[in-house]
């Protein structure tokens, strides 16, 4: 694996991604400083990306953020987590039962729809005011993309795969475990990466109403101070939170949905040809058995 | 909605017997009761003495479509059967080696799916199927999906298999110089409802050979099955009352 | 060999499953919780430390800086109490979280304290630290107004949907008409008020002295036209219901000894402040003139009308405070309280019972001697 790691970043290879995005980033760069030179917006709203970069240089540098990072990232991955535990914990009875899905489904969409946001502060007063009620509140907004999807996921098994299971005997919970598990999987993942991101978003959300700590009280507390460039820093951090958040979950996906991606099936189907060599060769030669036997005759 | 009507037929041990005929004509609906897949709602059908009401150890159905799990391998989708079973040994993944030969895919035991043509695909679903241990092999079209060559190809071997293993085999297809080729038996039968028209012995030696096609007794028995299945033997404007039945 | 069929909807193993990892995914939900903040942690030796819930309109802030200073010096581990904060939320008023038991003794307003009495609460304000109001009105120092007369006729931004009563009250006693007034929520965001009073969309701003204050610090000159009577209204008073104060007496006479020793600190020593301010919320420095403005003014906030009884309850302010609920009205003439029952001035004697050289003997040591 290192190995495949160091071609991805073999200078070639990176260079040839990467030119594109960045010509891009130089581009928007460059009105950015031009839409402050000439004033078409003020200084004291849009700082310039130097300062930005310099302040955010600084404030990594200092101790006090890393407690709101940290602060964040537990809420969001907390709330991730308890999100997606009771997405699937409502999706598969759905899946499974008619009528639970007549039951769940119209307020899960429900629970969509209504802003969030609005919801938000009476769940800080349910659940206090400590870390729970961020928690819960990126939990609320995780929810649904993993429902759905894994609901989905669970409907949409291959029916052909699901006659087969039944023609060799399976159980229901065989055919659960075996086939519609993983079947769904990767839909159910498309909806993990959407939760990902926001329950980031939650948690931030639920900082702005009522926190002690967090990135989203920096921001506050910054603006309110007039530290404009520290404030568009921090923004700075949320977003590579995010994409730290989303990285995971996207290197999640490669790993245990492997047989979507040539390169990794590629590896596993090597590894386990290697595997039963090496057993082969202890158990001494090639297989060989009784021939194939019919179920009630000789 | 009456699928298949007054449809009555013996199949003896170690036959096997092709059933031919257009779409709708109720073939893949027989095989799937006889499976045990679907519930029957007149008559009975009994495998190997005993009534047939679910889905049994010793009757396979293969299907069009080889369904083979893309997260396992073909080797860990042929073990399929034993792990539902509960009976995944030493011994058990031994004859998946040997099936897995038997159809032709030594060295391929550890690819998964997505590397396998549609072809290869269904040989290991060939080989799920015999680990079972089946004693009436049920063949839903098995080998449509693919390319002409190729399927004549996969013919010849199912015959191979079909004689090691003496399984009474049912090949339902609607290709009829296959149908010939391969069978004892065709049992040749018409749509909506669906009922025999005709029952033709295919008295060719085995092995079969491809070459036998160009044979004239051979193209006779095409000519038959095709008036088999344009005139019904019964009128038509009796067609619900007559039976058909064959033996 | 299966020959049983399986009857159920779906496993009960699969379900069991599954709703046992939920149950241990809220558990971990609701079980973590904020470490306490603004805070002292438990006694060292001897004697168990009372803990104490209190609520402030803000997180950890230098306006607040007796709970910064109270910690860092030892006063609340002194008077044996551990303080936990329940940080302040917008659309929660701070006397419902005395209601809902979410905190033993909130920061209110005055406004909300005689709200909730007129509404048949019970809350008492017991301890009021800042004798000057922290809500205002405030012009461009370049502005032709010069107090609320001027104000006819132009346009005002205000904090939030709250501020009009406080503005309304304002105009009906300078005499101007409030219907030749428009007022446009701007909310609090620095940037946003610099930008529509330089702009002339706004003539006035109605905030709070922590927002004008950090406009200033930015070069963005103000002139505060608060009118006098209004300005001396309590900022922050301390609420409380009467059957936590019977239960929790003690607690709370130590967690505002504390603090009336702290605020002290303030008041004459004002580097120490600084510097445990600096310590403790260091995100309120990186702006380093807001950083010193704010705490100017926090000072100046808690400035006690008289020097020996921190913290006391003036009745006639509260007064003034009922009046401006009734002119604009949001309260009903009828529906009045008797402001000398809300206020309970017996603890402030206790309260400031404490040697006040030795105090300020201990900020000298912390800070080094001067």
């Amino acid at each position: 694996m290192a190995r495949r790691v160091l071609h991805a970043l073999s200078p070639a290879r990176l260079g040839r991604r990467l030119w594109p995005p960045l010509v891009f980033l130089a581009i928007l760069l460059g009105l950015w400083e031009l839409a402050l030179a000439v004033e078409y917006v003020s200084e004291s709203i849009l700082p310039h990306p130097k300062d930005i970069v310099v302040s955010f240089w600084e404030l990594i540098g200092s101790e006090f953020v890393w407690d709101d990072i940290g602060a964040t990232l537990w809420e969001s991955v907390a709330g991730f987590a308890l999100g997606a535990a009771l997405g699937l914990a409502l999706a598969i009875p759905s899946g499974l039962s008619p009528v639970m899905r007549q039951m769940l489904g119209p307020y899960a969409v429900a629970l969509q729809v209504t802003p969030r946001i609005a919801i938000a502060p009476l769940i800080i007063a349910w659940a206090g005011f400590g870390y729970s009620s961020k928690i819960w509140i990126a939990a609320i907004i995780a929810f649904f993309p993993v429902y759905v999807n894994a609901l989905t996921g669970i409907l949409t098994v291959d029916e052909d795969a699901r006659e087969m299971f039944r023609s060799l005997g399976a159980s229901r919970w065989q055919t659960f475990t075996h086939l519609m598990v993983p079947g769904s999987l990767p839909i159910m993942f498309a909806g993990l990466k959407t939760a990902a991101g926001l329950a980031l978003v939650g948690a931030v959300v639920g900082e702005f109403i009522s926190a002690e700590r967090g990135l989203g009280v920096l921001v506050q507390q910054f603006s309110s101070q007039l530290a404009i460039s520290d404030a568009f820093a921090v923004i700075l951090m949320l977003m590579f939170l995010g994409l730290l958040l989303y990285g995971a979950m996207e290197w999640l996906e490669r790993t245990t949905v492997f047989w979507l991606h040539d390169a990794r099936l590629v590896a596993r189907s090597r590894r386990r040809a290697a595997k039963a060599e090496k057993k082969m060769a202890r158990d001494g030669g090639v297989p060989s058995g009784p021939q194939p036997t019919l179920a009630g005759r000789r | 909605m009456l699928a298949v009507d007054h449809v009555s037929m013996k199949a003896a041990p170690g036959e096997f017997v092709s059933i031919v005929g257009p779409s709708g004509c109720g073939k893949s609906t027989l095989l799937r009761l006889i499976a045990g897949l679907i519930p029957l709602s007149e008559g009975s059908i009994s495998v190997n003495g005993r009534e047939v009401t679910e889905p049994r150890q010793d009757v396979a159905l293969m299907f069009q479509r080889p369904t083979l799990l893309p997260w396992r391998t073909a080797l860990q989708n042929a073990l399929l059967p034993p792990k539902l079973g509960g009976k995944l040994d030493a011994q058990a993944e031994r004859q998946a080696y040997e099936l897995l030969d038997l159809v032709g895919l030594s060295g391929f035991e550890h690819t998964y799916p997505r590397h396998l043509s549609g072809g290869m695909q269904q040989r290991v679903a060939l080989a799920r199927l015999l680990m079972v241990g089946v004693d009436m092999l049920l063949l839903d079209e098995p080998f449509a999906a693919v390319d002409q060559l190729t399927r004549e190809r996969l013919n010849l071997e199912l015959l191979r298999v079909h004689e090691r293993l003496s399984a009474t085999a049912l090949l339902v297809t609607h290709n009829i110089t296959e149908a010939i080729l391969l069978a004892d038996r065709v049992v040749v039968m018409t749509p909506r409802p669906g009922r025999i028209a005709d029952v033709i012995d295919v008295p060719f030696g085995r092995p079969r050979e491809q070459r036998m096609v160009a044979e004239p007794g051979f193209q006779e028995l095409v000519l038959r099955a095709y008036s088999g299945l344009q005139v019904p033997l019964t009128d038509e404007a009796d067609t619900r009352q007559a039976g058909v039945h064959g033996t | 060999m299966q020959t049983r069929r399986e009857t159920r909807v779906f496993s009960s193993k699969a379900l069991l499953a599954v709703m046992a990892a939920g149950v241990v995914a809220i558990g971990a939900g609701c079980g973590s919780d904020d470490e306490e903040g603004g805070g002292g942690g438990g006694s060292g030796g001897g004697g168990e430390s009372q803990e104490i819930v209190y609520n402030l309109p803000t997180p950890p802030s230098a306006l607040f800086y007796p709970t910064l200073v109270a910690e860092e010096l030892g006063f609340f581990e002194e008077e044996g109490v551990s303080p936990k904060l329940a940080p302040a939320a917008e659309e929660i008023s701070a006397t419902a979280f005395l209601d809902n038991g979410d905190a033993d003794v909130s920061f209110a307003d005055v406004d909300e304290i005689i709200l909730a009495r007129s509404k048949g609460g019970g809350h008492q304000a017991i301890f009021s630290p800042q004798h000057t109001n922290t809500a205002g009105i405030v012009v461009p120092d370049g502005s032709d107004i010069q107090d609320m007369s001027g104000i006819e006729g132009k346009t005002v931004g205000l904090e939030s949907e709250d501020s009009t009563r406080f503005l309304d009250a304002m105009l009906k006693e300078a005499g101007v008409d409030k219907g030749s007034v428009d007022t446009a929520v701007v909310g609090t965001s620095g940037p946003l008020i610099a930008k529509t009073l330089e702009d002339g969309k706004i003539h006035a701003y109605v905030g709070n002295a922590s927002d004008f204050t950090a406009l200033s610090a930015n070069d963005v000159a103000l002139r505060n036209i608060t009118p006098e009577d209004v300005g001396r209204i309590d900022g922050n008073p301390l609420a409380v219901l009467p059957d936590t104060l019977k239960e929790k007496r003690k607690a709370i006479v130590g967690f505002l000894r504390a603090w009336a020793k702290a605020q002290y600190v303030g008041q004459v020593n004002r580097e120490v402040v600084e510097e445990i301010a600096r310590k403790k919320v260091p995100a309120e420095w990186r702006n380093e003139a807001s950083g010193e403005a704010a705490l100017d003014l926090a000072i100046t906030l808690m400035k006690p009308d008289d020097p020996k009884r921190i913290g006391d309850l003036r009745p006639d302010v509260w007064d003034t405070g009922q009046d401006v609920l009734v002119t604009a009205g949001v309260i009903e003439q009828g529906d009045t309280i008797n402001v000398e029952e809300a206020l309970d001035d017996s603890l402030i004697a206790e309260i400031n019972d404490w040697d006040r050289a030795e105090v300020e003997a201990a900020a000298e040591k912390y800070g080094g001697g001067s």
